[in-house]
């Protein structure tokens, strides 16, 4: 039965998706690959993803977002916000929300998180109020602007663009904004009110110099010579009482036959083991030379300008883009590119066993380093790191900055007032930031996340396998849909529609959610013989509702990191918001958008 | 008359290629969106470029390429190879162009150059036989041996894709062997016996740091104090005479403020000048601290492990993937990074105005750099750069290397046993890849020339608004090919296309113009009532004979730079090479691929 062997295949792709033993694209290059070789797609059908308009807008969109940040004018709204600061938490909350909405409506969400993060600590620091608390609606807030334009996150464009192809009219950039505001101002009065507190109140420290709590890093100390330590066991230690540290692993002997082995409370500890610590590395921190423990990266690299004097501390994170993802951390290496020392690095509340210096660095992981005021300025500079306390990017072309603001909204007017299509305007602006320089040529395919574009592009052949002209599949399911619940009117349907997309889009990526939804919904409403918009909007609002988890998108990834949230922060705040734009959603689509009933052909 | 739009469209594309006033992926971005806004083409015409078979392949040998340059399969080639060394230079030479060749047959032709480059050095030293004798037919062989498989060069892919969309068999996998073996032996005979003639013989130095003519390089030099030349004018100055240098523009502080002139004989030297100066600079190399003229570099980077005791020279070139590419030379992050100094840059013999270090990078640059031999070790080790005599690259996974070769046997197998199409087997090929980690998923999209890929996919909607259910300029053109030509047999009309093909990829790449011919030349068969396979195969032989200019083919750029060859050494040895091939291809391809009537439908 090929309707069992589609659904199989999404149930694989789904399970793959949750368990990210491989990366999205993979998986959906897997999917395409099943299909064409079952003989279900023809080959044009299953390479037809990357010439969709959607997917050519989102690579477009791509960059001109680069653009906008690479000439300053994502920076500019940036350094207005740092320069807000209030007493009034509500205030504020509000403040970054709006901000951060109105950036994601025109550009990729995370890239927006990404501009805004160091702003946010300047605007903590300077209301006095936790950066934790305003982290999470930084994200939230990015999800939610994306709401509001046709060209805000993919799925709004990927619903838009099913319609079409399924003969029906389009959604124009703002047939999103009516809904997108509703919804919008649900979440911001949310966080501003009750969100916030249920955000639990971390306080980052205002002067990093100072002693403060590093807590839930991974570092690797070792024990000198003298240390009070020697000979003890690990129970005895105190390492655990009195430092606030887990031994997750320790290397002994020397490099030809070195051992390492998981450390029992009875370990005794020698001279010169080296401990795979994770906790409060505050006070190892502390000991300059001697010391009952020292961090081993300290001690190997002694030079004067590392260690020495004058030297500060920052927290840094992996930049979303950043050239060094993917790659362990080479000490030799960064040290000679930025001239600072990695001391140890935070990922997701993970127990991780690994010598740090020896993962792969994934976007959201934080890293403590340490070097000259000058050298952090070099990191601070850099695009590969986003360091939580400063406020400068590698900004290429301040100069052109209007310019870019100005192709910017030449695209967005020229496809809003219908003069172009969405994907012509597109990569009209594309081609006026590359001729005017506001996009450097050689940067532009760069800033473009292709893992997105591929998973994309290699998801849609399934909506292909779905079809009439295929295996009916989505017929098929809307018929079942329909029987069960088409009884109770469309609201309910809707509703149904809405929620299986909100559950499906914490697993998957919330574009795959709407490339596999939409026709889904195009069926169903076609099978109570309903125009379909009302329903592919609430796909659309579904898809990028993904406030449980933090790592449902990318944005919360980011903020997870970098905020030092728990994994269950983001349930405790999101959950409630979840439930209210489900509820708000259903209230107001279908006033905007109102069941009406297919033309007759 | 709508003929003379889409053929003015082509005139000015070609144009503006032939100047090279924006990067040809934007040309054709153009094209494109004209097609777009002028209404001959639809928004799905437009892009369905990206989702042809042939680029979806393209797409993925440049990831199943990266494979296997990453575990370091084609690493292991250039070691066999470069432990050859013969006293005789007619067996030398078929041996580099049979190596290069076999790899080019199933990676992307500058790939094969750059890993077999180094190589060439080793084998240089060890014969005796000067490097640029053998850096010419390195670049010829890869274009060569592109030619004798589907999957060996773009154009290739592009003519059978194209055969394919217009109902006709498309080629298999080894159809290109036989006219392809036949144009590769006249090719490589003529350059071992012939070609390797015509090439001047420039012997490289076995040792950098002796002195040597660094001719055509352009470098800075500054006027330190207590200069004779102080106060002397450009005439008097004997810096040509002495010197051998040509100052093409002066830099100097007034006030402050930085100005730059050109200078004339009468031009007045003053303290601490910066002179933009061409020519050979060796012997200004030989001042340490005091003289004349100082090199800029080696005036403001004073570190002694740059300038000091044991510092040495050595020329490298960019490689065709560096991460620098595109970037303006950092003097502090180069420094950092690998510790060496820049101190001059060398490009296609072209004379460039600016100060080098505000120029961005190019393929085929050659930066002469100073530094420690553990630096310079460091550097060699990059792959950022291609170091002569150095074999060495960042292999990642050499113990992966059996594992991709394994599934780029099974991709080409797959495909040649008709069992799979050439697409699918590439991205089965891309999943086996990425599963088994022979290619880190992080670089996956990293190796992908993006430039080649938009170049061709927006190629497209050119051919598509020639053909009949657009405007029919194709048939329309085919009918005054026809009319001029067909009278004196289908052999001619084959030939005239043929040489058209040769001048057009003179001028722009070797993929747009098989983009651009396969529909004409579809026509013209279809218009002769001929099958089209024999004018498909000359034209993709025509796309790929770039043997006349330095800048035909990046594979030219790669070696015009490292070889230190003049513009007009190509022609000289390229022209006898092409018309050569012309005649060659004129007799196999309708030996292979006779003339046959279409079936009547």
């Amino acid at each position: 039965m090929e309707h069992w062997f589609i659904l199989g295949l999404i149930g694989l792709a789904l399970f793959l998706f949750a368990l990210e033993i491989v990366r999205p694209d993979i998986v959906a290059l897997g999917v395409t690959l099943t299909l064409l070789l079952s003989g279900l797609i023809t080959i044009d059908e299953g390479f037809l993803g990357f010439s969709n308009p959607a997917v050519i807008t989102v690579i477009g969109m791509f960059i001109l977002s680069s653009g906008l940040v690479r000439t300053g004018v994502a920076d500019q709204l940036a350094q207005m916000i740092a320069r807000v600061g209030s007493g009034d938490p509500t205030l504020l909350t509000v403040t970054v929300m709006l901000t951060v909405g109105l950036l994601s409506a025109f550009m990729n969400n995370i890239g927006a998180v990404a501009i805004l993060l160091p702003a946010i600590f300047i605007v903590a620091q300077q209301s006095n109020y936790p950066a934790t608390k305003l982290l999470m609606p930084l994200s939230f807030g990015s999800l939610l602007g994306g709401l509001t334009t046709l060209i805000g996150t993919p799925p709004n464009l990927l619903v838009s663009i099913a319609l079409e192809e399924h003969g029906f009219r389009g959604f124009r950039m703002f047939d999103f904004l009516p809904t997108g505001l509703v919804v919008m101002a649900t979440g911001t009065v949310y966080m501003a009110t009750i969100g916030r507190r249920l955000i639990p109140a971390r306080r980052q420290p205002e002067n990093l110099t100072r002693r403060y709590k590093l807590q839930n890093y991974l570092t690797e100390v070792v024990i000198p010579a003298g240390s009070p330590l020697i000979g003890k066991s690990l129970r005895d230690s105190g390492l655990r009482q009195n430092y606030g540290l887990t031994v997750t692993r320790i290397r002994r002997g020397s490099r030809e036959n070195e051992v390492s082995f998981s450390p029992a409370p009875e370990t005794t500890l020698r001279e010169e083991d080296q401990l795979i610590v994770e906790g409060d590395i505050s006070q190892l921190l502390q000991f300059k030379g001697a010391g009952p423990l020292q961090i081993y990266a300290s001690r190997k690299f002694t030079d004067e300008s590392l260690t020495g004097e004058g030297v500060q501390l920052a927290e840094v994170a992996i930049a979303p883009n950043a050239n060094i993802l993917g790659n362990s951390i080479n000490q030799g290496q960064i040290r000679r590119l930025y001239g600072v020392l990695v001391l140890a690095l935070r990922r997701r509340g993970r127990t991780l066993q690994e010598r740090f210096t020896s993962l792969p660095l994934e976007v959201g992981d934080v890293l403590l380093v340490q070097g000259t005021p000058d050298a952090l300025q070099e990191v601070a500079r850099s695009s590969d790191f986003l360091v939580v306390n400063r406020l400068e990017h590698a900004v290429r072309e301040p100069k052109k900055a209007p310019l870019a603001l100005l192709i910017m909204a030449i695209s967005v007017v020229s496809a809003a007032t219908g003069l172009l299509h969405i994907t012509t305007a597109a990569m009209i602006g594309v081609l006026l930031m590359a001729l005017t320089g506001c996009v450097k040529m050689e940067d532009m395919y760069k800033d473009v996340d292709w893992r997105v574009i591929f998973l994309i592009a290699f998801m849609l052949p399934l909506g292909i396998a779905m079809d009439q002209d295929h295996t009916g599949t989505a017929g098929w399911l809307a018929q079942h849909v329909v029987n069960a619940t088409g009884g109770y009117g469309p609201l309910v349907v809707m509703g149904s529609i809405l929620l299986f997309a909100t559950l499906v889009t914490e697993m998957m990526s919330n574009a795959a959610a709407a490339v596999l939804l939409a026709p889904i919904g195009i069926a169903i409403a076609q099978g109570m013989g309903l125009q379909p918009h009302p329903f592919l909007m609430a796909i659309a609002i579904g898809a990028s509702t993904t406030f449980l988890t933090p790592v449902g998108h990318q944005s919360n990834v980011l903020v997870y990191g970098v905020g030092n949230y728990r994994f269950t922060d983001f349930p405790r705040t999101g959950a409630l918001l979840n439930l209210l734009i489900f509820i708000v959603t259903l209230v107001i689509v279908p006033i905007i958008w109102p069941f009406q009933p297919l033309q007759a052909p | 008359m709508e003929h003379w739009f889409i053929l003015g469209l082509i005139g000015l594309a070609l144009a503006l290629f032939a100047f090279e006033v924006a990067r040809p992926d934007i040309i054709a971005l153009g094209v494109t969106l004209t097609l777009l806004l002028s209404g001959v083409i639809t928004i799905h015409e437009g892009f369905l470029g990206f989702s042809n078979p042939a680029v979806i392949t393209v797409m993925g040998m440049f990831i199943l390429s990266s494979g296997l340059v990453r575990t370091g399969v084609a690493d292991r080639l250039a070691h066999m190879i470069a432990r050859i060394g013969s006293g005789n230079p007619t067996i030398l030479t078929l041996t580099v162009m049979l190596t290069v060749g076999l790899m080019s047959a199933f990676m992307n032709n500058i790939g094969a150059v750059a890993i077999l480059l180094p190589a060439m050095f080793i084998i240089s030293q060890q014969s005796n036989y000067p490097s640029t004798k053998l850096l010419m037919p390195l670049a010829f062989g890869s274009l060569l041996g592109g030619l004798t498989t589907l999957i060996g060069t773009p154009p290739n892919l592009l003519v059978a894709i194209a055969l394919e969309e217009y109902g006709f068999r498309g080629f298999r996998m080894f159809d290109f062997f036989p006219t392809g073996l036949a144009v590769m032996a006249t090719g490589a005979l003529y350059m071992a016996t012939i070609g390797r003639r015509l090439i001047p013989t420039r012997i490289q130095p076995a040792n950098l740091t002796r002195r040597y003519e660094l001719q055509d390089y352009l470098t800075e030099v500054v006027i330190p104090s207590g200069s004779p030349l102080i106060g002397k004018s450009l005439r008097e100055s004997g810096l040509r005479q002495k010197y051998g240098l040509t100052v093409t523009r002066v830099r100097r502080k007034n006030d402050g403020n930085t100005v730059s002139l050109t200078p004339t004989p009468e031009t007045t030297l003053r303290l601490e000048d910066q002179l933009i100066v061409e020519g050979d600079v060796s012997q200004v190399l030989q001042f340490k601290g005091t003289g004349p003229l100082q090199i800029y570099a080696a005036h403001k980077f004073t570190d002694e492990n740059l300038t000091g005791e044991g510092a040495q020279l050595a020329e490298v070139a960019i490689a065709p993937s560096a991460r620098i590419l595109g970037n303006s030379i950092n003097q502090g992050q180069i420094r950092r990074l690998y510790g060496v100094l820049v101190l001059a840059l060398r490009r296609r013999g072209r004379t460039l105005q600016e100060r080098f270090t505000s120029l961005p990078l190019e393929v085929g640059d050659v930066l002469l750099v100073q530094g420690t031999p553990e630096a310079l070790e460091e550097v060699a080790k990059s792959s950022d750069f291609l170091v002569a005599n150095r074999l060495d690259h960042a292999v990642r996974d050499p113990k992966k290397a059996p594992v991709a070769l394994v599934i780029m046997a099974v991709s080409v197998g797959l495909a040649a046993t008709g069992l799979l199409h050439i697409s699918v087997a590439a991205m089965l090929g891309v999943l086996l890849m990425a599963l088994s980690g022979c290619v880190k998923l992080d670089d996956m999209y990293y190796d992908v020339e993006w430039r080649v890929v938009f170049l061709i996919a927006l190629m497209m909607p050119l051919g598509m608004a020639m053909d009949e259910d657009h405007i029919g300029t194709a048939n329309w053109l085919a009918n005054q090919v026809v009319g001029a030509a067909g009278d004196h047999g289908p052999l001619v009309v084959m030939g005239s296309i043929l040489l058209f093909t040769m001048l057009i990829t003179a001028v722009m790449s070797n993929a747009a113009a098989a983009v651009l011919l396969a529909p004409i030349g579809i026509a013209v068969a279809q218009g002769m009532n001929l099958q089209p396979h024999p004018f498909l195969m000359a034209i993709a032989i025509g796309a790929s004979t770039t043997f006349l200019t330095p800048v035909g083919h990046q594979a030219n750029v790669l070696v015009y730079g490292v070889g230190n060859y003049r513009f007009l050494d190509f022609a000289r040895t390229g022209a006898l090479l092409t018309l050569l091939i012309f005649i060659v291809t004129l007799l196999v391809v309708p030996a292979v691929w006779p003339f046959q009537p279409l079936r009547t439908p």
